[in-house]
């Protein structure tokens, strides 16, 4: 089981299992060098739920189609492959896992966490958290995908419900686990249960080398964010990750 | 033949003779069990509540494309597994099952806000029980709070289920049971079965009779149409045998009782009460020419095939007297064709009645 280190200091490796959300992580990765003196970020993304298509061999994480394969490759950097080993830390963002508004009405607790249990199961990002389980990689942390964009934003905020149905999900599903659930930063949010619309504003499409990447997404895409959403979201990740470090140079 | 009169039996179809209506046709081949009263289509909305039997009777209906009303629903994201597990898309809503006619009445009652329902909460394993709803929540609820906000949305959405129908499907299940004899309401399982705790002091048991059931249905029929003046009532008698008796008499014996009052009273109340119908499930079970065939080997559980059975005959009976659903508008199906044999056969019962040899 691979441990995160302190290691005299050294940037924490991590990697990132997602799909085109990570988009907005990794632009804002890959334009800011003082984040990678802090955290090495490794992506192994695709777009749509092409994800699905990883498998454990030998004690690997790989691509079992061509077309997962070339998307990890030009996403790491030329890796076809996760080695557990090399790394400190794991991320798993977005792949099907966001919270929903609540449904209208009263529903016990059980209720919301088995449901939380049945709407996990389905996605690629609980399958790819059980693929990481099995590969012994540690510590795995799990970033919710973005709530889709408000239309025009008329107040900033997060619904204070937000906090019980993350609670529900993280209770039912992730803690179980082993896994830290990650929320996203309550600065982005607008309307109670949107993102703010300004951080949808000029979002482009996970770069995977071919003719579409990085191409801006239509208008109407109120799904995917923009570079400065992948900022906030990294650097409370990166708070996360020191504090990680701090416990484990401490334990030492 | 000379000298001798006319009398009621002749003319009547071949249906009202057991040699050309039964013994003499195939099992699936029995016909014209039931003529509705009143049609239900697609459009209609249905609400079904009663017995565990109950159950069949909306997603059958559902399958088949029609308007199943669900006043509570479940969480979108819910598993179908997950829904039947916490009693979601059961009934409307999540009452449980209502076996009795007096349970029904004490439904509408809290419904409509003639009464209100007990405080009495059930702890087990320091989890928290509804003694109206028993089996609600897989391992109950955490708190008293959230097992009375929970109840009380089961019974606004019973309200709201009442008000919406166009039909109301009620299975009438038993005539056994329970009581807190000092408050006077019922509970749908004896206390200390799944939880709660039996007193010979508190708890009262009671077989209704004839006249009890009868003037609960009929007070619950009356009752429905205060809040939905236009609702129509389908009755049926669940054909499962009771699974224990407290009435002191053999199990089997019991059952028979149980049954043959029930269905008395749905066929007195829907033969007195307008837009109420009876409809034979329990018939089409339980009655010899099935030779108990949709029984499992318990001799208790209806099998999916005779589910089928069932609600294929309710639908072939709307379509013979209103016309195919699916297709408004259509004529209703031509009949299937009487066999050589059986037009014989009928002859031959004429015969019988004319002395012939």
């Amino acid at each position: 089981m691979t441990n995160a280190t302190t290691a005299g200091g050294a940037a924490t490796r991590v990697c990132v299992l997602g799909n085109s959300h990570v988009g907005a992580l990794k632009l804002a990765y890959d334009a800011d060098p003082s984040l990678a003196s802090r955290m090495r970020l490794t992506f192994f993304a695709a777009r749509g739920d092409e994800m699905r298509h990883l498998r454990l061999r030998d004690g690997r994480i790989e691509a079992s189609t061509p077309l997962l394969e070339h998307s990890i490759r030009h996403t790491s950097g030329g890796l076809s492959e996760v080695d557990p080993q090399a790394y400190d830390a794991f991320l798993v963002y977005g792949l099907e896992l966001r919270i929903q508004p609540p449904a209208d009405g009263f529903f016990s607790r059980a209720v919301r966490e088995q449901t939380a249990r049945d709407a996990a199961a389905k996605t690629a990002g609980l399958f790819a958290v059980e693929l990481l389980g099995e590969a012994g990689a540690a510590p795995v942390f799990v970033g919710l995908g973005p709530s889709p964009a408000a239309g025009e934003s008329t107040a900033l905020g997060r619904d204070p419900g937000y906090a019980a149905i993350f609670e529900a999900l993280n209770a039912a599903v992730f803690a179980p686990l082993g896994v830290e659930l990650l929320g996203q930063p309550e600065e982005t949010f607008a309307d109670g249960w949107r993102t703010d619309r300004r951080f949808s504003i000029g979002s482009r499409r996970l770069d995977v080398g071919d003719e579409a990447s990085n191409e801006l997404h239509p208008d109407n895409d109120s799904a995917h964010m923009n570079e400065a959403f992948g900022r906030i979201w990294l650097q409370a990740f990166e708070t996360r990750l020191r504090g990680l470090r701090a416990v484990t140079s401490a334990a030492k | 033949m000379s000298g001798q009169s006319a009398h009621p039996y002749e003319g009547l179809p071949s249906s009202a003779f057991w040699k050309t209506a039964v013994s003499n046709v195939g099992m699936f081949d029995i016909r014209d069990v039931w003529v509705p009263k009143f049609p239900i289509s697609p459009k209609h909305k249905v609400a079904t509540f009663g017995s565990c039997f109950a159950q069949n009777i909306g997603g059958a209906l559902r399958d088949r494309g029609y308007s199943w009303l669900i006043s509570e629903e479940a969480p979108r994201a819910m598993s179908r597994e997950s829904r039947k597990r916490f009693n979601y898309d059961v009934f409307t809503c999540r009452t449980g099952a209502i076996y009795t006619c007096t349970l029904l009445r004490q439904w509408i009652s809290w419904a409509s806000g003639e009464t209100s329902p007990p405080d009495e909460i059930w702890e087990r394993d320091d989890r928290f029980i509804d003694p109206f709803r028993p089996r609600i929540e897989p391992g109950g609820f955490d708190s008293r709070d959230e097992l009375m906000q929970s109840r009380t949305v089961a019974i606004e959405a019973f309200r709201h289920a009442v008000e919406k129908a166009n039909v109301f499907v009620f299975t009438l299940g038993l005539t056994e049971s329970w009581w807190n004899t000092a408050g006077g309401y019922e509970y749908p399982l004896c206390p200390g079965t799944v939880a709660g705790e039996y007193s010979a002091a508190r708890h009262g048991f009671r077989n209704q009779s004839f006249g009890d059931i009868r003037q609960s249905l009929a007070e619950s029929v009356d009752r429905l149409r205060r809040l939905n003046p236009k609702i129509r009532v389908l009755l049926t008698v669940s054909p499962t045998p009771l699974t224990a008796t407290a009435s002191g008499r053999h199990v089997l014996a019991a059952t028979m009782l149980s049954k043959s009052v029930l269905r008395a009273v749905a066929d007195d109340v829907a033969n007195h009460t307008r837009d109420v119908d009876y409809f034979p499930s329990f018939e089409l079970v339980f009655s010899p020419p099935f030779r108990a065939t949709f029984f499992g080997p318990n001799m208790r559980d209806v099998t999916a095939q005779g589910v089928d059975f069932i609600m294929t005959t309710f639908f072939d009976a709307q379509a013979a007297a209103f016309g195919d659903a699916a297709r408004p508008g259509a004529p209703a199906p031509e009949r299937r064709p009487r066999s050589a044999r059986e037009d014989l056969a009928c002859e031959e019962r004429l015969l019988e009645a004319f002395g012939g040899e």
